[in-house]
């Protein structure tokens, strides 16, 4: 248990030290205080377009983020022979990879966190109320966020950075259209519907994760369905940090 | 010397050449600029809807704000079918965002474009919990569709959606309350009660019936008034102090009554 959190302090000082990492997060600040300019051509919606245009923001940019740092995660490692190192001091694979997976979730919080202590007071100013469920939203979007962090990783183990920024980014975005599935085998023979629907299932269905709409007009969300999102969430998670795991231990290093 | 003019006069050629190609470039692009906006949007609405990338949200907003531009932009030329099209992806892509369908009932009928009214229904078939809708639906139905039956429909929907100011309840409730028009509006409900299927729309009727039905009584007895006293009354009170009324009925909406100068009854506007 102390390796992982030393693997994770590690990483997470590390990618602290990422210029690549403020130029992003710089970038999210301008464009969080950039929305109240539309705010102010939107014809009395203020609200919702503060809402709407921010946590899009704060979304794909911590997207952004874990998938520049987390395809390097691994790689940089085994590129720089500096994983030999680590794994020589009694430091299993696995230990490995879920120290580098907290290390870089912990950033990932924290540019959330300043994210949203941008965001949120700038949606009080303009609804007059605080938001929990942009809150929520931002939490969602943070899970949704592990799984690419989750899923970087796993790629980073075996590929190059820029080969497992274009599987994540795939990722990204067939686990964003996954639910066209059920409504197209439909229409297909019983033997493809099976097929599509067996996609439909076992792809991670990133949707789950998406309570946008909800926050950006106030509607409530049945806190099972969070609960159900939540476990889909960390079982992905846990399934590719495995992956990853095996894949390492199957490298020889 | 003659190497320092050739790029002096390089320089100076070349600006000119930038002034003149900027020029042509900036009539021309003006020009399909022009015929881009007469053309119909090329986004599918249901493609969208499938592939935004969870962005759902965020993209119904820039259709709005797309929207609000164009119509702000307006010229002799424009293209209304394009507003259209934009109202239709904001409110396909998030079906809660409430004002572009009050938006659409504002604005595209005063245009004459049928449209309007179909997004409009759209937010009312999809309970969207905003009076504005119904409201300028309603006005639309009334101006320009001549249709009392549909606008006292929906002022009633304004009326009672949650939210609503006592102004529209008020002209909800005074819509066709005039003589001249209140045989008509009294019709209209009439149909209502006994054609309505819905419980809550056949009680509302009732209540516009007897809402009706109470203007009316205090009309004749305000002309009762005048035959005994040579002037109409003030307040309804001085029907029962005349002795012409025994009491005062109570209006199902709360409403009260005062006469004009006329003896025509009128609503107070005092909820």
């Amino acid at each position: 248990m102390s390796a992982i959190f030393s693997i994770a302090k590690n990483t997470f000082k590390e990618t602290l030290r990422s210029r690549i990492f403020y130029a992003i997060l710089a970038l999210a600040v301008i464009a969080l205080f950039g929305t109240t300019i539309f705010a102010s051509l939107s014809l009395g919606q203020e609200a919702k377009i503060v809402t709407d245009f921010g946590l899009a923001g704060i979304y794909l940019f911590s997207i952004i983020i874990s998938i520049f740092l987390g395809a390097n995660l691994i790689y940089k490692e085994i590129e720089q022979r500096t994983i030999y190192i680590i794994l020589s001091k009694a430091i299993t694979k696995t230990e490995f990879i879920v120290g580098k997976f907290f290390g870089l979730s912990a950033t990932l919080l924290v540019a959330n966190l300043i994210m949203a202590a941008v965001y949120l007071p700038i949606v009080w100013y303009f609804s007059g109320s605080f938001s929990w469920i942009a809150l929520l939203a931002i939490g969602m979007q943070f899970l949704e966020t592990l799984i690419f962090i989750a899923l970087a990783t796993l790629f980073s183990t075996f590929t190059s950075p820029v080969a497992g920024s274009v599987y994540t980014l795939l990722v990204f975005v067939i686990g964003h259209s996954t639910g066209i599935l059920p409504k197209y085998a439909e229409k297909t023979s019983p033997i493809i519907e099976k097929l599509y629907l067996a996609v439909y299932y076992i792809f991670p269905n990133l949707e789950k994760f998406n309570i946008r709409l909800e926050a950006a007009n106030g509607l409530s969300v049945p806190p099972m369905l969070i609960f159900f999102a939540g476990a889909y969430g960390l079982i992905f998670i846990a399934l590719f940090l495995m992956i990853a795991a095996v894949a390492l231990t199957a490298q020889d290093l | 010397m003659k190497r320092k003019i050739f790029i002096i006069l390089g320089v100076i050629f070349s600006l000119a050449g930038v002034f003149v190609f900027q020029y042509f470039y900036d009539q021309e692009a003006r020009s399909f600029a022009a015929k881009k906006d007469q053309q119909p949007l090329v986004v599918n609405e249901s493609t969208l809807k499938d592939f935004n990338f969870g962005l759902q949200a965020f993209l119904a907003d820039y259709f709005w704000l797309q929207a609000i531009q164009y119509y702000g932009g307006w010229r002799d030329d424009q293209n209304f079918e394009k507003l259209t099209d934009y109202l239709n992806l904001t409110t396909e892509l998030d079906p809660h965002f409430s004002y572009p369908y009050a938006f659409a009932a504002l604005i595209l009928p005063n245009e004459g474009q049928e449209a309007g009214y179909a997004i409009a229904e759209k937010g009312v078939e999809r309970k969207i919990k905003d009076w504005h809708i119904p409201y300028y639906l309603a006005m639309a139905e009334f101006l320009y569709r001549k249709d009392k039956t549909a606008a006292a429909r929906y002022f009633d929907l304004a009326a009672t959606t949650e939210g609503a100011p006592a102004s529209a309840q008020y002209v909800s409730a005074a819509f066709g309350s005039r003589p001249d028009n209140r045989q008509t509006v009294i019709a209209i409900w009439q149909t209502i009660y006994e054609t309505s299927t819905d419980e809550i729309a056949k009680g509302r009727a009732e209540k516009y019936l007897v809402h009706f039905e109470i203007m009316n009584l205090l009309d004749r007895a305000s002309v009762e008034f005048k035959k005994r006293s040579g002037a109409f009354p003030k307040v309804p009170e001085d029907l029962v102090k005349a002795n012409i009324l025994k009491a005062l009925p109570t209006d199902p909406f709360g409403f009260e009554f005062k006469f004009g100068e006329d003896g025509i009854v009128v609503i107070k506007n005092n909820k």
